[in-house]
């Protein structure tokens, strides 16, 4: 059974937040504290972390710092009262892959978040792919380059994938939603602009002179420089 | 050239004073200056005059004795050889006497009424011509007696001309019979003097206009630096600068300009301050009711969705109020999210997130997150501008569906059309309308034009009046015509380009509603 680690300060909430999430079938354990969260994510091992953003304790964004540091691939979800644009990117430039708004338009729309960060980690694609002079070893959820391995979290190794699957071909900010993130209907676009950073400040030479993530202006993005031309 | 002055001169009063300080310094120096200059050269002159006249007449008269000497000598001896010779010892005579005014020349001209001799002994000294002296001045001569006299150039065979005065007198000469004699004085030194005492004055008033020019400045940068100063304080902390204060010097009428500007600038610095703490503050407040609002809000929800999914098992009356409980559950949300907002335009804190949008698209996926049946629409037009993507979501959506509610069933037509600095959206339904005192009313908050009815319809009551605050944000504005029966049309204006001002003229609302009839 997938586990998520839920951290929120509000009783009630993060008590039906379990009920819910029991009834999909997900188990849960409850932190209510910031700084205890780090210590139960560590002896947990979840698959999802789902945090709130105010926190007493800890705020909600160093959590979310803290965890990225100790695993780099873990899926993070905000679920926040403040649905700022400011906010939001505050949040996934501190490493989440996901922000949600309390509350919610049914609680099905939260399963179905966790659900898609869930799927990530048991997606079962073969074979190599390469992009520039990176190698993509889809089976082992590696990105290579000169023989070293670039951690990157599974969203952003998602995301790359999408990209350097179809070399050349431009994708909109609405089509890398439903790709990566599994949104159906429109989401905030800001989501693809944040994380489409943080990849190239991994995966470039120089970030702010891209070849391998490039961006259409107007339109979306798509891969660059590909090794099999 | 000549209006850019006028403009300088309306423009800066430092250019107003030093203009008008040295034009009056000019007219007053140049009429003073002529005065005392026509006043030393006519003295000048006249001095000369007199003096010249005194020596002429002994001149004239020792002339004349030097030729009495002939006519008291013996008739025969007389020949024109020995005039001519008495002619020559006059002529040297009168050049050598005296010469204390000047350089002198002499003439001798028959007079055109001599008929005693034939022998014309007319003669000038040094080459004079002739015609140095005037027709005028011989007239005068020959009618009267007296010395007469008269300014004049004097010009030699040599081209030469130099200033002068001649001065004659009709001679009676024995054997010869009438000559004008005339004594012509050379007034070269006068006229340098007097083209001395010219430069002198000239020089003399370039430097005190020079003078007076950089008085004017000094006094100028003295009195309207300080205004100037103060005026671009007062500039720029109009446009926000409120830190910015005026540098006081002195005790003088300008440096308490400054101070109450200063002291001006302190007080509404404060209040402003104040109104910012307490807007801060407001906002504060504002964000906390909304976080802690919603933690117990996505609670009752959550509990409310799962009591809901299993309202077959429970009595008809509880599975009811169950699905009462939660459409006033997703009420009390809406209420809330549009209340939050609402205080976030009081507040002044709304901001825009800008990206290009198409229009057209924006308003068929806002259709079909309605959640009716999409043929009940009509959309026309393509266009794209620069606009926040949820604002511009968010008026459609509230137009959309006030249309929805008032349309009674009927067609929904939306027209896009794109002018030169805006973009047009016009929604147009057939329904209910509202008459005229309704137009403004509508975009007030809570405003209901039926409260019966539309209580009835849910909606927040807020959902206009957050359309047209979204619109105002970005620049533009929402207008509303209709006719009570015959339906309403709502035209949002938003600029094309972020930022930049509508300049196409606005649309008559009236005539657009008749035409889609």
């Amino acid at each position: 059974m997938p586990s998520v680690l839920v951290v929120e300060d509000d009783q009630d909430l993060a008590e039906m937040l379990g009920i819910v999430l029991n009834g999909a079938g997900i188990e849960v354990d409850l932190v209510s504290r910031g700084d205890e969260a780090l210590e139960v994510f560590r002896n947990n091992q979840p698959d999802v972390v789902l945090l709130d953003v105010m926190l007493p304790g800890f705020d909600g964004v160093e959590v979310c710092k803290a965890i990225r540091q100790e695993s780099p691939r873990v899926p993070i979800i905000f679920l926040s009262a403040r649905g700022e644009t400011p906010d939001k990117i505050k949040g996934l430039e501190a490493g989440a892959d996901d922000y949600l708004v309390k509350p919610m338009e049914h609680y099905s729309e939260l399963v179905a978040r966790i659900k898609t960060q869930l799927r990530r980690n048991s997606r079962d694609l073969t074979g190599h792919l390469t992009l520039g002079d990176l190698t993509i070893d889809l089976v082992e959820h590696l990105v290579m380059r000169a023989g070293r391995a670039i951690p990157l979290t599974r969203l952003e190794f998602d995301l790359l994938v999408a990209l350097a699957k179809e070399p050349g071909r431009v994708f909109t900010r609405e089509e890398l939603l439903r790709e990566v993130w599994d949104y159906r209907h429109s989401a905030d676009t800001r989501l693809v602009n944040v994380h489409v950073q943080r990849l190239r400040s991994k995966i470039e030479h120089d970030p702010d002179n891209p070849t391998l993530v490039l961006t259409v202006r107007g339109v979306g993005y798509k891969s660059g420089a590909t090794g099999n031309r | 050239m000549f209006s850019r002055l006028r403009l300088a001169l309306r423009r800066s009063l430092a250019i107003r004073v030093v203009v008008l300080t040295t034009t009056l310094f000019t007219l007053s120096s140049g009429v003073i200056g002529t005065i005392i200059f026509l006043q030393i050269e006519s003295r000048i002159i006249d001095s000369s005059i007199e003096s010249s006249i005194n020596e002429a007449q002994s001149t004239i008269t020792a002339a004349e004795f030097r030729f009495e000497l002939i006519q008291s000598s013996n008739p025969e001896s007389v020949t024109d050889q020995s005039l001519e010779e008495a002619f020559e010892q006059v002529m040297a005579l009168s050049i050598a006497r005296g010469a204390t005014v000047s350089a002198r020349e002499i003439a001798l001209i028959k007079s055109p009424d001599n008929q005693v001799s034939d022998l014309d002994l007319s003669r000038t000294s040094n080459f004079v011509e002739p015609e140095s002296i005037s027709s005028a001045l011989r007239e005068m001569v020959e009618t009267s007696n007296e010395i007469e006299w008269q300014r004049t150039e004097i010009s030699y065979a040599g081209g030469e001309v130099v200033p002068g005065v001649a001065i004659g007198k009709r001679i009676n000469i024995a054997f010869a019979g009438t000559y004008e004699m005339f004594v012509l004085f050379n007034f070269e030194s006068q006229q340098e003097s007097i083209a001395i005492i010219a430069r002198g004055l000239l020089i003399a008033f370039l430097l005190v206009f020079i003078l007076i020019l950089s008085m004017a400045f000094l006094i100028v940068r003295r009195v309207v630096d300080p205004i100037r100063n103060v005026a671009e304080v007062a500039e720029s902390f109009t446009s926000g600068d409120l830190s910015r204060r005026v540098a006081v010097e002195g005790e003088d009428e300008i440096a308490a300009l400054g101070r109450s500007f200063n002291e001006m600038a302190f007080a509404i610095e404060q209040q402003i301050s104040r109104l910012e703490n307490l807007s801060r503050m407001q906002q504060r407040f504002v964000s906390d009711v909304s976080h802690e609002l919603r933690n117990p809000l996505t609670t009752i929800r959550m509990a409310g969705e799962l009591i809901l999914g299993e309202k077959d098992s429970y009595d008809p009356a509880i599975a009811r109020s169950a699905e009462i409980l939660m459409t006033q559950i997703i009420r009390f949300d809406q209420l809330l999210t549009d209340l939050i907002e609402v205080s976030r335009f009081d507040a002044a804190v709304a901001t825009l997130d800008y990206e290009e949008i198409e229009v057209s698209k924006l308003i068929r996926e806002t259709i079909d997150s309605l959640d009716v049946e999409p043929s009940k629409f009509v959309v026309r037009g393509e266009a794209t501008l620069d606009g926040d993507r949820r604002r511009m979501t968010r008026i459609l959506r509230n137009l959309l569906s006030n249309a929805l509610d008032h349309g009674e069933e009927r067609e929904i037509r939306v027209t896009v059309s794109e002018r030169e600095t805006s973009v047009d959206i016009a929604i147009r339904d057939f329904g209910l309308g509202l008459s005229a005192d309704q137009f403004e009313r509508i975009f007030e908050r809570f405003w209901r034009a039926d409260p019966s009815r539309s209580r009835e319809r849910g909606g927040t009551g807020l959902g206009l009046a957050i359309a047209a605050e979204d619109a105002k944000l970005h620049g533009g504005s929402i207008r509303v015509f209709g006719e009570m029966g015959r339906g309403a049309l709502f035209l949002v204006t938003l600029p094309s380009d972020s930022g930049q001002p509508i300049t196409d003229p606005p649309v008559d609302l009236s005539q657009q509603f008749r035409y889609q009839l």
